[in-house]
């Protein structure tokens, strides 16, 4: 009775969380999540740990070299054309300034106030377009396209944290008007589970209308042992059947829509136990909680 | 038999508390002093300061180097992620949002992001020995590459390392392959001669592991 619209995506999340998929797979996953509060949440808690692995990479020391070439070439001390039979560099501009003029311009130096005439500008800019100013256009390029690139990188963050966002808002919005179509139904019918003695403060109640949704809230559950989970059964004449499994959030309470067998006719009796993870084909734990319809 | 998975129902009140779940509150100590170092000195670098962006770069030239290593595998090109990453910091010192994470951490998402474009944009050239599939990938950015730079200081970082080295190796090769490396699943399965169901199912599970080794 698994959804089946989530089998495909079944680990998905982590592919997805750690960057594995291709882009239309990301695609498809990324519809997946607006229906999916389960992918969603475990996206979320993946992402952190994908992101923890650049810390698993063990730090080294560049050369020297590399800081002053880094330093130099980014705040605004612009290598001469060497071409143009310059061997040294021009003044470093401060970095603001640095910054707009490579952004207005790409890369491009004023002439400071009361300096050489325009002629002269005119004339060097020929001589170094001339003699190799292709190369310094292409560096002032680059750094536009590294800030561009920054650009796209910042976006797709905000873009998949509001996707996130998007989806559970929306899959948690289809999971409480599916909850509430089924709770207010005019034929809505439902059952009470007593906690037994191992979970006296325990209770649930069974909601289903004349449809084969069902949805079960339970409340005081007791923590589980580790490597446990609670099992919902429908406790049939035959053999109890499996109806879901629950993982009880922090304060006890848990929330599950379940899809009624056509074949099973309700009320029956249904009952709680404790199962080794997974879940397993027949109870063999003990009994937490139990209902029983009136009559 | 097919049970329900009752996780896929999260309830309101869990949803809730994944939204107003702080990483930063995970980590206090003593990395707290040096991040709010950092944090003023992206705040100078945004200014315009340049013995600020020295100062950053002193303060996290290693651990950019290394990952731009683990993931170049040479150290010219290791050498250009890192110009690009400290010309993106210098020119996006603005944007940086102290809200969402450590400096090092949007440092190292940086680092990975470029270095990662790099390998993909290299892989897909016609002489290159690219990949099945890998033509796809090109220049898409995905979740780990532009991601939310979550916290994961100094304090975390062994602990990761410690949890990785520990991982089963076929898991771990899986998860090094698709992070350090940039591959798809199908990528991931075709390297390892394994089924793309076992290569997911090895990833999600190492993932799992070192989820609880950094929150157990």
């Amino acid at each position: 009775m698994s959804d089946p619209r989530h089998e495909p995506f079944d680990g998905t999340s982590a592919l997805y969380a750690i960057g594995a998929l291709t882009a239309a797979e990301r695609v498809t996953f990324e519809a997946h999540l607006e229906v999916c509060l389960d992918c969603v949440r475990e996206v979320r808690s993946l992402l952190p740990v994908a992101h923890g692995l650049a810390h698993t990479a063990p730090p080294l020391d560049p050369t020297p070299a590399l800081r002053a070439r880094v330093l130099e070439q980014i705040t605004g001390a612009i290598p001469a054309p060497s071409a143009a039979g310059h061997t040294g560099k021009t003044t470093p501009k401060t970095g603001a300034a640095a910054r707009d003029t490579d952004r207005d311009d790409g890369g491009h130096t004023e002439p400071a106030g009361g300096g050489p005439g325009a002629l002269f500008w005119l004339a060097a800019s020929l001589v170094v377009a001339a003699a190799g100013g292709g190369g310094w256009y292409g560096a002032a390029l680059d750094r536009r396209i590294v800030d561009l690139q920054g650009n796209v990188t910042q976006a797709t963050e905000e873009t998949l944290r509001l996707r996130l966002d998007a989806a559970e808002a929306r899959a948690a919005a289809a999971e409480r008007d599916a909850v509430l179509a089924i709770v207010t139904g005019a034929s809505a019918q439902q059952l009470t589970l007593v906690g037994q003695p191992l979970a006296p403060r325990a209770s649930a109640r069974a909601v289903w209308n004349d449809a084969t949704d069902m949805v079960f809230l339970a409340s005081g559950l007791p923590p589980l042992p580790a490597g446990d989970v609670y099992q919902l059964w429908f406790v049939l004449p035959n053999a109890p059947v499996s109806a879901a499994l629950l993982n009880p959030n922090d304060d006890g309470s848990a929330t599950v829509i379940i899809d009624v067998p056509d074949t099973l006719s309700l009320p029956t009796t249904m009952a709680i136990t404790v199962e080794p993870a997974g879940g397993v084909p027949a109870p063999t734990g003990d009994v937490y909680l139990l209902g029983q319809p009136a009559g | 038999m097919d049970l329900p998975d009752f996780g896929r129902h999260a309830s309101t009140t869990m949803i809730l508390g994944m939204l107003i779940d702080s990483s930063d509150a995970r980590w206090p100590g003593l990395a707290a002093e040096a991040r709010v170092a950092d944090r003023e000195a992206i705040q100078r670098v945004a200014e315009g300061d340049p013995d600020a962006l020295a100062l950053v770069y002193d303060q996290h030239i290693r651990s950019v180097f290394g990952l731009a290593m683990r993931i170049m595998q040479d150290q010219s090109d290791a050498e250009d992620v890192v110009q690009e990453v400290f010309s993106q910091v210098w020119a996006q010192a603005t944007r940086y949002d102290v809200t969402r994470g450590s400096v090092a951490a949007w440092l190292l998402t940086m680092t990975r992001t470029r270095a990662i474009d790099k390998l993909r944009a290299e892989r897909a050239k016609p002489d290159s020995a690219s990949l099945p599939g890998e033509q796809a990938v090109v220049d898409v950015p995905d979740p780990a590459v532009g991601a939310e730079h979550h916290v994961l200081t100094a304090e975390s970082a062994t602990r990761v390392r410690a949890a990785l080295t520990a991982l089963p190796v076929p898991q771990r090769i899986a998860i090094e392959l698709a992070y350090f490396e940039g591959l798809t699943q199908t990528q991931i399965a075709g390297r390892l001669e394994e089924p793309l169901g076992t290569v997911k199912t090895r990833i999600r599970a190492g993932l799992l592991k070192l989820r609880e080794a950094l929150h157990p």
